[in-house]
């Protein structure tokens, strides 16, 4: 029954390649010729220790950073240079690891404003009125509903998004990018801070969006997550792709043991 | 009497209009505009000279609306490269190279001397002072199709999007908006409405000069902005009120207070102004109003809650 509703809510999905990646903070290198490479359909999970270069990498995806060199692609197309709005209105789409509400609207109005197209939300249109912007409107407002149906959050729905929890607030960043139609989903720990329970939904929703052939990728630190979720595993450390495969192939590798424990190369 | 309830009211209609246009931009996107006064005078001085050169009322008044806007979309596009704080300087700067111009560019603006003898229009109502209640009525009918515009613009999706770049411009961008167009677009639409109040303001001295334009313009909207409550335009029309008021009603110390001079008194009056502002903010830091919220409940596709 729940089905036929998330059929809208991604498109299909896109490929995302990034290609040898470089980036450093002054002297620090974050990302030492990192590539990835994101699929309709499959479930990435980027994991490693703290100060791995993971959420960087999440950055340059989004566009939020711009490598020193290497590229970063869109089903082909080099989107190396595009401003993160315009890579957002391809159908990319990233959430951050501390949650960034907009803590002056209600939970409600930050799935408002992500779903709202760009045709209602002109000045112009605001003056004019129209009925078939308000009807543009309240199709925005069934989708939030039916998002915050999904993540459990309707009696919050009008509470400013800054009074959520922090688990609250992880949650809205995944259903408010939802509202966008998203192409491929990067997500930055996307369970810090939620509860056990919510964070079943998440998983369940994050499988149901790739079987609807959504690309998702995420950064994770919790194994069990990562093991019932992820297609997909690559770990990042020093920058650098240490291994990547299945769950279990990953895990069973010296190096990434070594890794973990702080013994890297 | 009369006479002077009138032109008060003149007045707080037109520093509502000012503040509203204030809210729009510093309020709801937040654009903090510090050389307010500085787009308010080029509203005034370019309507003034529209009339003065013949143009009818509408014609100066869109003008005038024209310019301003325009000159607003100027500093916002300029600025976006600058971090969010430097916008304060920009503005700041932006208000100083004007009064400086119509100091100095006398062959357009009068100088010193300023502007006078503009044509000002009014409604022609009957009774003495018929000519003061009719532009008093223009003055109100503007300051209300001003709210309507600026109250439309916050309930509308567009209010959305300019609270989500005041909040957090990344996050906005993440999602897929164009930050620096929004910036843009409210800036000037709030630099258009600064355009009306000065143009009522040419209208209503029918004689404009600099010293009519100091900063204590632009203190003065932020006092009604921050009374009233950022975002909130109900509150803003009360708080610009409320302020005009305190600054107009404090002339009547000089009756209670016959012991100190003029000039100090002057002053007294400022210190009195800015402690009540602070005291105001003690006991309601967040102003009379709050920013309108759509509720999830009112759109006609959402179910109503199950509880109440
Ligand atoms: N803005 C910045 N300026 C300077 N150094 C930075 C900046 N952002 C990250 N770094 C550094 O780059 C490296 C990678 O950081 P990053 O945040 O990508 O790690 P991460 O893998 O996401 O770690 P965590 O698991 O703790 O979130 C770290 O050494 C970090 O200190
Ligand atoms: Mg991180």
């Amino acid at each position: 029954m729940t089905g036929a509703m998330y059929d809208q809510i991604s498109s299909k999905g896109a490929t995302l390649e990034a290609r040898n990646i470089d980036l450093s903070f002054g002297g620090v290198a974050a990302l030492v010729r990192c590539s990835l490479r994101l699929e309709p359909g499959r479930v990435t999970a980027v994991i490693g220790p703290n100060g791995a270069g993971k959420t960087t990498l999440m950055d340059v995806i989004g566009g939020r950073l711009r490598p020193d060199s290497g590229e970063v692609r869109l089903d082909g197309a080099d989107i190396s240079r595009m401003p993160p709005h315009r890579r957002a209105r391809l159908g990319l789409l990233r959430t951050f690891q501390i949650a960034r509400e907009l803590e002056g609207l209600t939970l409600f109005e930050n799935l408002l404003l992500a779903g709202q197209g760009r045709a209602i939300e002109h000045p112009l249109a605001a003056l004019a009125g129209g009925r078939r912007h308000r009807r543009a409107e309240a199709a925005v407002a069934a989708r939030a509903h039916g998002l915050l149906e999904r993540v459990g959050l309707v009696g919050q729905a009008d509470l400013p998004a800054g009074a959520l929890s922090g688990g609250q607030k992880k949650l809205l960043e995944v259903a408010r990018a939802l509202m966008v139609s998203p192409r491929i989903l990067v997500l930055d720990e996307p369970t810090a801070g939620v509860s056990p329970p919510l964070a079943r939904v998440l998983a369940d929703l994050t499988r149901d969006l790739a079987r609807e052939g959504l690309t998702v990728a995420f950064v994770e630190h919790d194994m069990d997550f990562v093991q019932n979720v992820a297609d997909h595993v690559v770990v990042l450390a020093e920058g650098q792709v240490l291994a990547s495969g299945s769950f279990a192939e990953v895990t069973g590798t010296r190096d990434v043991i070594d890794a973990y424990l702080g013994r890297a190369a | 009497m009369i006479a002077f309830l009138v032109t008060i009211l003149t007045l707080v209609a037109i520093a509502a209009i000012l503040a509203l246009a204030l809210n729009l931009q510093w309020g709801l996107c937040g654009m903090v505009n510090f050389g307010l006064v500085g787009f308010f005078a080029l509203g005034a001085y370019a309507a003034a000279l529209l009339s003065l050169a013949g143009a009818g009322p509408a014609l100066a008044l869109l003008g005038a609306m024209v310019i301003t806007a325009a000159c607003g979309a100027a500093v916002a596009a300029l600025s976006h490269r600058l971090a969010e704080e430097y916008l304060a300087i920009v503005t700041l700067g932006f208000g100083e190279v004007v009064r400086l111009t119509l100091l100095n560019e006398s062959w357009l603006t009068g100088g010193a001397l300023g502007l006078p003898g503009i044509p000002s229009p009014t409604l022609r109502l009957p009774g003495p002072g018929g000519e003061h209640v009719g532009f008093l009525v223009l003055c109100l009918i503007a300051l209300a199709l001003a709210y309507l515009v600026v109250e439309r613009l916050a309930r509308a999706p567009f209010g959305r999007l300019m609270r989500a770049v005041r909040d957090d411009d990344v996050v906005a961008a993440t999602l897929g908006k164009d930050v620096v167009r929004v910036r843009i677009a409210a800036f000037a639409i709030g630099c258009a409405l600064l355009a009306l109040g000065g143009a009522l303001h040419a209208w209503h001295f029918g004689y404009i000069d600099p010293s009519q334009f100091t900063p204590i313009v632009t203190a003065y909207a932020f006092m009604a902005v921050i009374a009233g409550g950022r975002g909130s335009n109900p509150g803003i029309l009360v708080g610009a009120g409320v302020v005009m008021l305190l600054i107009e009603g404090s002339r009547f110390l000089k009756d209670v207070v016959d012991f100190v001079a003029a000039d100090q008194l002057a002053a007294l009056r400022l210190i009195l102004i800015g402690a009540g502002l602070i005291l105001f903010l003690i006991y309601r830091p967040q102003g009379l109003g709050r920013e309108y919220r759509r509720s999830a409940a009112s759109f006609p596709t959402v179910p109503a809650p199950a509880s109440s």
